[in-house]
Order: C-alpha cells, then structure tokens, then sequence
C-alpha cells in the first residue's frame, strides 16, 4: 500500500508541474486561475500522501489548508477581481507563448541541472519531488516576468508560491506548522492587498497594465 | 581482377566515346547517341561497383609515376578502388545512367544549338565524378575534384543568355574556389603529415598527426566538402546554381555532385582520420540539424519549382550530416555497432537522395521544358498531359517526404533508429541530445511531405493556370523512361532496402570496423538487421506486402460488389459559379500559414498595391489590387552581410599597410618567413 | 500449415474484424455524447453502419476536373491505415505481426495516408480543399516532432520503440509502471491525439462552414464508396490512436497467454478502454470551444514541452514512462 501511496504522491507532484506548464499557455485569464486552482489542488493531495507516507499529522493541516485557501479561495478572489475590474480578459505576454512553453522546458532542465546533486539530501526521498518544485517555482517566476497585466502577475507569484511550498517540504518535511501557517495567513494578507490595488489602479488608471506604470517616469 | 579493370576502363572509354561523337557531330542523331554511350558508361561502371561491393575484387590501375618510388610521392597517380568509393561510384552510376538515358529525348525537344556541347560536357562531367570515387591517390583526386567543379561551372552557365544564370555561376565559381581551398588544405595536410599519397598510407599514418594538425584537417575538409555538399551556412551557392543549369545537368548536379562532398567528408573524418574528438561529431549534428531545417523552411515557401527542390538538396544534406556525426560521436564514445547503424542510415539516405533527387529533377526539368517556366504559379493540371511524369514526381515526392513503402522512408527510419539507440548508452547528455535531434528530424520530414504536397499538387493537379500549361508537350519516352528506373529504384530499395544494406556491408566495416546483423544475406522478407547480432524492430518487406494485400482485397471486393456507376460532376462551388484557375489555391498561398507561424524566422517583406474601395463600406481586402510576398535567404542577412560588411571594414583598416614603399614589401616578406619558419619548427617538431 | 502459422492469422484476422468494427461505433459515441451535453438526444449509436452500408452500395461522382489521383486516394490512404493495424497490440502480447514494424513506421503510415488525402484534395481545383490540405498537412507536420518525442518517451525505458514491447514491460512491472514521466508523455500523447484525429480545440468535425474546416474540406469532393472509405478511415484512425493510448498509458489486461478465455477477457477489455478513453476525449470537447487556428502551435508546443519533459524527468526519477 506504500508503495501506492508513493506513486501517486509522484503523480501528484508531476501533475504541479504539468500544470504549472499549461499556465504558460493560456490566453485567458480566467482559464489561467482555472488551471492554478488545479494546480493548487495536487498540491493539497501531494501534502496529504506525504503527511500518510511520513506520519506527519501536522501536514494534513497543511494539506487542508492549502486546499481551502490556494485551491477554493484565491481563485476565487481572482475571479471576482477580474469580474469586477472588467479588465480585458486576455493575457497579454511580453514572450510570445510558443517561446513561454520552450522556456518552461528549459527551466524545468535548468532546475535538474541545478538541483540534482542536492536530491539524495532531501528528507522526502520521493522522486524528483525536488527538481519538480524548483522547476515550478522558476516557472512561476517566469509568469510573474513575462505577463503584462497585474491580475497576471499575482498568478505568477502564487504559482511561485506553490513551488517554494513544494521546495520547503521536499527539503524538510517538518518545516513546522506555524510556518506554514503564516505562510498562508500571508497569502490571504497578500490576496487582499492585491484585490484593494488593483481597485485603486483601476480607479487611477482606468486600466491594470503595469506597463503603463511607466509613464510616471520623470 | 582483369574483368574489374576491364570494366571500369571500359565505362571511362564509353564516356570519352561520347565525347568525342558530341563534339564531332552536334547532330541530333550525334547527340542522342552521345547521351546512350554516357548512359551505357555508367551502366559498365554500375556493375563494377557492385562486382566490388559483392565479391571484393578491386581494380587496381597505376598511371604514370607508379606509387612512392619516383620520389615524388605526391605526385603518384593511381585508380584503387574500395568499398567506399565503390559505393559512391554506384550511387553515381545508377543517378548518372538513368538521367543520361532521359537526357536523350529531353535534349531532343532542347532548341538550344549548343546542343553537342551540352552532351559532351555532361559525359566529360560523369567521367571526372567517377575519377573523384576512384581515384586512389591525393593528386588525382584533387585533379578530378577541380575538374568536376569546372565542368560543373561550365554546364552551370551553359545558358548564359540569361544575366540571372551567368551571376549564379558566378556565385558557384567563387565558393566553389573558396571550397577548394580547404578540400587541398585537407588533404595536403595529411599527405605531407604522413609522407604518403594513397589514401591506405595516409589512413595508417593519421594516428600519429598532432591533434592540432588533425583538428585543422578536419575543419578545412567540414569547410571544403561542406560547401560542396550544400551545408549551411555555405550552401547559398545551391539553391542559384542549381535552378541555372539545364534540368538533366541539375538532376545531375543535386542528385550526385553534392554526394561528393559527403565522399569526400567521409573518406577524410572517418576513413584517413579514423574518428576524433566528440566535438567533431557534435559540429556535424549541430551543423546537419541547422541545415534540415533551414533547407525544408526554405524550401516551404519557394514557387520557383526547381530552386524548391534545391532547398531540399540542402535539407537532405543535413539529414546525412546528422548521421555522420551520429556515427562520429558513437565511435568515440566506444559502440562502433551503433556507429555502423547511424552511418548505415546516412550512406543508405545518400544512395536514396541520389536516386529521389534526380527523379524530381527529371520529373520539373519535363513541366519546366513543356510550360517554359520555373514558376509554380503558372503550371497547374500537368497530370493529364503528361501522365508518366506525374507518376514519377509522385513517386519521388513521396519517397523524399519520408514516406513508406519507398526508400527515403527506410533510411530515415534507421537514423531515428540510431538516434533511439543513444538509450543503451546510458549517458544522459547523450539522450537528451539525440531526442531533441529525433524531434528536429521529425519535424523536418513533415515538413518536407508538407512541401511536396504543395509542389505536386500546384504543378499537377487542378486546372492548368496559364494557357501555355494547358497545352504542354507531352514528355518524351527517354524521359519517361529514365524517370521509370530511377523510381523502380526508389520502390525496390524502399521494399527491400536489405539490398542496399548488403551493399553497404563493405564500406560500414572500411569505415567502423563493423557491419549490421549477421543474419542471412538479400533477406528481403525478414527484419532490418541492426547492431551486433540484433534486428531492428521492421521488416519492410512485410509491410510492403501487407500494405498490397490491403490493396488487393478491396479491390476484389468491389469487384465482387460489381463495377459502381461513375459520373462526371463540377467540382462543389458553394452554390455559385464555377471555379476558375484563378479561384485554386496558389503555391504562396499554401504555404502561407507557415511563414505566419515562424515569422520571426522567415521575416517576410510583403508589397501590396491598392485601389480604392470597389464600393464605399466594402473591408480593405477589396481595395488590394496585387500582393506580393518576398522573403530572402536569412544566411545572407545574418551572415554573409556581417561578414562582407566586416571584410570591407578590415580591408579599409588594413590598406594603411599599402605605403607603397618597396622596403615595407621586403620587410612584410620577411616577417611572413621569419613567422612560417617558427610555424615549421612548431609543427613538425624534432630535436633543438 | 502448423498452429504456429495459422494461431497468429486468425488473430491477426479477428483484430481487423475488432478494429474496422469498433472503428465507426467511435465516432458515434463521440457524436452522441455531444448532443447529450447539448441536451439533444443524438442519433442512434449504429447510424455510422447504416451510413458506411448506403454509401457504399452507391456509384461515385468525381470532378471532372480531378485525375486518376482522386479515384485512388481514398483507397490508398484506408490501406495505410488498415497496414497500421498490426503494429498495436490489441488483444495479446507480443502482437501477432508486431515486427512488421516499430510506432515509427506507424507514424509513417499515418503519414502516408494523411499525404494522399491532402494530395488528392488539390485534383479538383477547388478553394476549399486547398485550404484544407494546407491545413491538415502543416498541422501534421507539427505534430510529427511531438509523436516521435512520445514514442522516445515510452520506448527508451522499455528499450524498444515496437508498441507490444512497451505494453509487455508495463504488464510486467504492474503498478510500478506508474510515474510522473508515464504521466507527463501521456499527456503529451492525449494532446497529440486531439491534433492527429482533428479533435475539438483544433477541428470540429461536426462544422458545416467550410472555412472554418480543416479535414472535413478535403472530403467535399467525394461521393459513394469513396466517402464511405474515407469517413471510415477517420474512425479507424480515432481507433488506431486510443488503442495506442490504452497500449502504452494502461497496457493491464493484454492476454500475455493464448486461450479462447484469455482472448475473450482482452477483448473485453480493450473495448472498456477504447470506449472509455473516446468517452474522456469527448467529454473534453464539450468543455472546450474550437481555439483559432494559429493557436494550434501552441497546442503542439506544449505537447513537445510535455514529452520532452517526461524524457528529462526519467534521470532525476528513474524507472520512467
């Protein structure tokens, strides 16, 4: 039944990092919370098989919470702020998105390059458990650098989330609790900081392109 | 041992023999029998090859100075023969028969006076390509390689009327000296670094060259040979030359000349070098991959069909490249099965592009003489007034689309085979590198069969598009002919390419020291053989005749159903008028979706004259009255500007070194041999 | 003749009979679940066989501008497809005929058959199927870096690019041929098959509108048995493409041993999985909408990120697809 467990939480893992590519594709914003909901979400199952694998009761918390919180509730937020701003609900890319996608290759072949040697000292074993979230982490990072618009951006950021998440209970699966738990109550902070400047931006600007930022330069 | 001698002096007489009848009587009769005794020359030297290739008997043929002992060994003239050039010397003659029998009535219909000429050339052509395969010493191959390239110029600007063609030779004129500069490099570094002029003594002498000397050998012989083989980015004298020539010249030209180069970049890396350092190998992938890719793009978006089928020359070039560096990089990593199994597949896709190409040469050069133009845009519909030539286009393009039952499929398959073999390497990099070329190879074939789809489909079928297509001569029989045997030999070699393989036994040992399968020989029913004592998952032969017995069954099916009713119709019209020539899908237009999805590549320069609005409120494609897309070679703009540019640049900075003064001169010579003598010292090493 | 000889023929036989059948229940499953999702009722699940059955019993009314090319297409493109048949493992392993050829030679196949019906739909000289055949062949070569990336992918564990080899190792590792890399070039492959069978985000093949066509343009021409070789040939190569899917992503329940039970048992089986999977496929249609047709390079990107990815993957997680 180990054996099991550990397959699927492999999958779990691989489906993140799936997802996390299909991000990189997306020309809707609203397909693009869609699929960051779905990645949020093998997050979730990824935490629980770990928290049954290792007997770490703590990360079921976890796993819950990062359900409710990055899988039902963020979307969620994101959704009505793009309702609400009635932002043009296409992403518009500074890359194109065929060259986002061969990026979100070589990331993923940077991050094994980079992270392979560091594998065997993972606390979880599993897998490229490892490589897999530093893959998603950079590719979160890419999103966050090569989207125009802030709605955009904040997926970005917490598909970066997501992958340090990923990193942080590969390395040490007990990173504690109450990390986590400031983690997120963080993320909650963040959301809603994001929600209230993007109403101010739109109130200013009339628009959320961060681009436009620029012609504020002196 | 006479008879293998017999027989090659035998072709070279019937080639001198043709010569000689074309230049003495420019007849019409003195011409077509000129063309026969080239086709029968190559026929004699065909059958030498394979007597060699089969039994091993090699003719051996001294001229002149015999060997070493005149002491001056480099000077040494001699015909040898081995598996390898005997393998190229068949590729040659099969190509070279075939399209000298369908020069016969081409040249019939070819108004031009210069005729005789033509003829002549052509033989005199054929004869310094068999030399270059045979020759057996340094200085008679770089005396046959220069006059190939000569005869090439000459047959290049053989219709010099027209200024576009005369700057095309000019073109290959000048790389082609530049080439040469490196193939005599090449060659006369490993000749003098080993003291030998046969290619045996210098094979045996290579080992113990500095790497510095064998590094330079290699590049100069990547540099030489690779122009000559159209590799990018020195292939821009291809896609020009080629079109000038007159057709049979180029199926010539594209089908076996460039052939040489991969010749002769075989006999210098692998046969006289015997392998080098894995970056060798990884230039040639790198360098076979870039030119696939660029030659299918290119070749997308031509309408001239003849440079179309150029470009394709380039790609099928790097697809050969890329299995040379595939041998390459497997000899040096120690699995010489795995090398023989990648250079199996180039030496078979040589022997398949040889053949293919000439075809589709053969088969343009019929629309080009019957239409009297180049242009894709103005044929159309050329299936029903030449039957026999659109089969064999059909054939040709599908064998060089990669497609099965016919040959270009078969060798394709062994390079993904050996680039799939990279997984019992075990080396990661290795892996990863050969799949992402097994990706670069799969996309250039699709692409290729995407090309070909658009040059039959415009050329043939639909309705003819300009009324000198619609009443086209029908092609002459030699033609037909020549088309027929070289696409006999696509489906043969496509059905049975076990055939091919056994010939390629010799050279694969010659070249690796190993061969594929031990199974049993001409097995044309069982699977390919591969490395070792293992056989390749395909069995060819099978597939061709399950693919048939399909065939059969429906066929008796229907039969057995009865005969259907058939009836004529209009083609569907959406309700409206019917359609016109000009209303069918255009060659630009075919490929247009391509130059949108790699814009960035291709760059497109597109001219658009307008009109105004044929009714107020009517969108803007109604006030364009012409479109036009241009798009150039991307080498010249990343390239060769830069680099002329940086030339002229130099030059400007270094013309303050012409002061005139004659002392300057002298000190400039003296410094060069002060510098030359240091280089020697380096060199060659020895004793202070 | 021994039954070493004759075992493998009849089988070989009653995968045809498998196949060509299954072939059109296929697309009238897809068709099916799409009305329902539209809250039609559909037609009946054996409409397709009526359909092949009427059309083939008719005469053929051919362009009169089209050449011998377009009376042979159809024929020759069905028998690419049908020569494609042995070279999947449907009911046992190793697949009777299996080394006629590799998932290499299959890609070729489906080539060859994609090639002539492009050739043949520029015979006539019409707009629509131009556009087309332009279509259907850049798509296609497209997709071609990606299925050959997918087979690297499966094939290099397993050390074999020959499908009933893949689908042998799978049944002999059982579970533990689950992995992130199975999954990533499963996923690819699924992408692949929504561009190879002009599935919806890329084709509709229930469009009417001949410019938004892409395969169904290339058939305007055709009448009668041509027709019916040509829609049956889709269905042989929606079939062709899920029993690829279920060889190499679910190879369990393959009979590995003859016997008139085990035999049954797979057939069984595979059908599960065909339908099953053509049930998956079409479930996605619905919830998508047909993308813009230069969107479809994306689509193909993804799917070589994806493979190639899976390729990567298998030294950082071992074991592999």
């Amino acid at each position: 039944m180990t054996s099991f467990a550990t397959l699927a939480l492999d999958l779990a893992a691989a489906s993140a990092l799936v997802t996390a590519w299909i991000c990189l594709v997306h020309r809707r914003i609203t397909a693009l919370v869609d699929t960051y909901a779905v990645q949020s979400a093998s997050l979730a199952v990824t935490e629980g098989l770990i928290a049954y694998l290792y007997s770490a009761p703590d990360l079921y918390l976890l796993a819950l919470l990062t359900f409710v919180v990055n899988a039902l509730v963020l979307p969620g937020v994101l959704r009505r702020v793009v309702r609400a701003l009635r932002v043009n609900r296409m992403v518009n890319t500074y890359a194109s998105v065929r060259v986002s996608a061969l990026a979100g290759l070589g990331l993923l072949l940077l991050a094994i390059l980079v992270v392979g040697p560091v594998v065997p000292y993972a606390e979880v074993s599993s897998a490229g458990l490892l490589p897999i979230a530093t893959a998603i982490l950079l590719i979160g990072f890419f999103l966050l650098i090569s989207r125009e618009k802030a709605v955009t951006q904040v997926v970005g950021l917490l598909v970066m989330n997501n992958g340090i998440l990923l990193a942080g209970i590969a390395l040490t699966y007990g990173l504690g609790l109450f990390v986590e738990l400031a983690l997120a109550a963080n993320l909650l902070v963040l959301a809603i900081v994001a929600r209230i400047f993007l109403a101010r931006m739109k109130e200013s600007f009339d628009h959320v392109d961060v681009d436009a930022l620029r012609s504020l330069e002196g | 041992m006479i008879l293998a001698e017999a027989l090659l002096l035998g072709g070279m007489v019937l080639f001198v023999g043709g010569m000689v009848v074309a230049w003495t009587r420019p007849t019409a009769g003195g011409v077509r029998g000129s063309f026969l005794l080239g086709s029968l020359g190559c026929a004699v030297a065909a059958i030498q090859a394979v007597e060699l290739l089969v039994t091993g008997t090699a003719p051996s043929l001294a001229i002149g100075f015999p060997g070493t002992t005149t002491g001056v060994p480099l000077l040494a003239l001699s015909i040898q023969e081995d598996p390898l050039s005997a393998f190229f010397l068949l590729v040659v003659a099969v190509s070279g028969g075939a399209v000298m029998l369908a020069s016969v009535g081409y040249v019939d219909r070819y108004v031009h006076e210069r005729r005789g000429r033509l003829a002549g050339l052509c033989n005199l052509f054929l004869l310094s390509l068999v030399l270059v395969c045979t020759a057996g010493t340094v200085f008679l191959f770089l005396v046959a390689w220069e006059g190939m390239t000569l005869v090439s110029f000459l047959l290049v600007v053989h219709e010099h009327h027209e200024p576009e063609n005369r700057q095309a030779g000019l073109r290959y004129v000048i790389m082609s000296h530049a080439a040469a500069t490196g193939v005599i490099a090449s060659l006369l570094l490993l000749a003098v670094g080993t003291g030998q002029a046969g290619w045996g003594g210098i094979a045996q002498g290579t080992a113990r060259l500095s790497p510095w000397v064998r590094d330079g050998a290699f590049l100069a012989a990547l540099g030489g040979f690779g122009t000559k083989a159209g590799m990018v980015p020195l292939h821009v004298w291809l896609p020009g030359a080629h079109p000038a020539a007159p057709s049979n010249v180029s199926a010539l030209m594209s089908g076996v000349m460039v052939k040489m180069g991969i010749f002769g970049l075989l006999r210098v890396v692998l046969d006289l070098l015997g392998g080098g350092p894995s970056w060798w190998a990884y230039a040639l992938l790198a360098l076979g991959a870039l030119s696939a890719l660029v030659g299918v793009l290119y070749a997308i978006v031509q309408h001239d069909l003849k440079r179309l089928l150029a470009f394709h020359s380039i790609e099928n070039i790097g697809i050969i490249l890329m299995g040379i560096g595939a041998g390459l990089l497997f000899l040096n990593l120690g699995y010489p099965a795995l090398a023989a199994l990648a250079l199996a597949a180039a030496l078979l896709h040589t022997w398949n592009h040889a053949l293919f190409k000439s075809l589709l040469f053969l088969g343009a050069g019929a629309a080009v003489g019957s239409t009297g133009t180049r242009d894709l845009e103005r044929m159309g519909g050329l299936i029903r007034r030449m039957p026999g030539v659109a089969l064999g286009f059909l054939v040709g393009s599908l064998a060089i689309s990669a497609l099965p039952p016919f040959n270009g499929f078969v060798s394709e398959w062994l390079l993904f085979q050996s680039f799939f073999a990279a997984f019992t390497t075990g080396s990661a990099g290795t892996e990863m590198t050969f799949s992402a070329l097994a990706a670069v190879l799969a996309l250039t074939s699709g692409l290729a069969a995407y090309c070909f789809v658009k040059a039959f489909g415009i050329t043939f079928l639909a309705r003819p598009r300009t009324p000198e297509a619609a009443k086209a001569a029908p092609a002459p029989r030699t033609l037909v002919a020549g088309m027929g045997i070289l696409a006999l030999f696509c489906l043969v070699l496509g059905v049975a390419p076990i055939l091919a393989l056994d010939l390629a036994g010799g050279p694969l040992r010659e070249l690796t020291g190993t061969t594929l399968g031990t199974g049993v020989p001409f097995s044309v029913f069982s699977s390919l053989p591969g490395p070792g004592s293992v056989s390749l998952p395909f069995a060819p032969g099978l597939l061709a005749l399950l693919l048939a017995g399909v065939l059969v069954v429906a066929w008796a099916f229907w039969r057995l159903r009865g005969a259907p009713q058939v009836a004529p119709g209009p083609t569907w019209d959406c309700g409206m008028d019917r359609p016109t020539p000009r209303m069918e899908y255009t060659a630009t237009g075919y490929a247009q979706p391509l130059t949108r999805i790699f814009r960035d590549f291709y760059r497109p320069r597109d001219h658009e004259e307008r009109r105004p609005a044929l009714q107020p409120g009517w969108g803007d494609l109604s006030r364009i009255k012409r479109w036009a897309r241009e798009i150039e070679d991307p080498v010249w703009r990343w390239f060769y500007l830069p680099l002329s540019q940086g030339t002229l640049h130099l030059a400007r900075r270094t013309s303050r070194l012409q002061s005139g003064r004659i002392h300057a001169y002298l000190a400039y010579m003296f410094t060069t041999l002060v510098l030359l003598l240091l280089l020697v010292r380096v060199v060659w090493g020895g004793t202070p | 003749m021994s039954l070493r000889v004759v075992g493998p023929m009849v089988l070989l036989l009653l995968e045809y009979a498998f196949v060509l059948a299954v072939g059109p229940l296929l697309l009238s499953l897809g068709r099916r679940v799409k009305a329902r999702s539209q809250g039609r009722t559909g037609s009946p699940l054996l409409q397709p066989y009526r359909d092949l059955w009427k059309l083939l019993g008719k005469g053929a009314i051919y362009s009169d501008t089209s050449s011998w090319l377009t009376r042979w297409a159809p024929a020759v493109s069905f028998a690419a497809l049908l020569a494609a048949v042995p070279l999947i493992p449907w009911l046992v392993l190793p697949a009777p005929l299996g080394y006629v050829g590799d998932l290499i030679v299959l890609v070729g196949l489906l080539a060859l058959s994609r090639f002539i019906v492009a050739l043949a739909a520029l015979d006539a000289g019409s707009t629509f199927g131009g556009m087309g055949s332009s279509r259907d062949m850049w798509m296609g070569a497209l997709a071609e870096p990606v299925f050959l990336l997918v087979i690297f992918a499966f094939g290099g564990p397993a050390g074999s690019t020959q499908a009933d080899v893949i689908a042998a190792r799978g049944v002999a590792l059982g579970l533990g041929y689950l992995s992130p890399p199975l999954l990533l070039a499963v996923v690819a492959y699924v992408l692949l098959l929504l561009v190879e069978t002009g599935r919806l985000p890329v084709d509709n093949p229930a469009t009417h509108l001949e410019l938004t066509m892409v395969h169904e343009a290339q058939t305007l021409e055709y009448t009668g048995r041509d027709l019916a070789l040509l829609e049956w040939g889709q269905g042989l190569k929606l079939a062709l493409m899920l029993g690829l899917l279920a060889a190499l992503a679910v190879p369990w329940g393959l009979a590995t041993t003859w016997g008139l039970l085990f035999l049954l048992a797979a057939l069984a089986v595979t059908s599960l999985k065909l339908l099953g999977g053509h049930l998956f496929v079409s479930g996605l249609e619905t919830r998508l909408a047909k993308w813009r047709l230069f969107r479809v390079p994306d689509l193909t990107t993804l799917a070589v990120v994806l493979a190639f990815g899976s390729l990567a993957l298998t030294y950082v997680v071992g074991g592999g697809a």
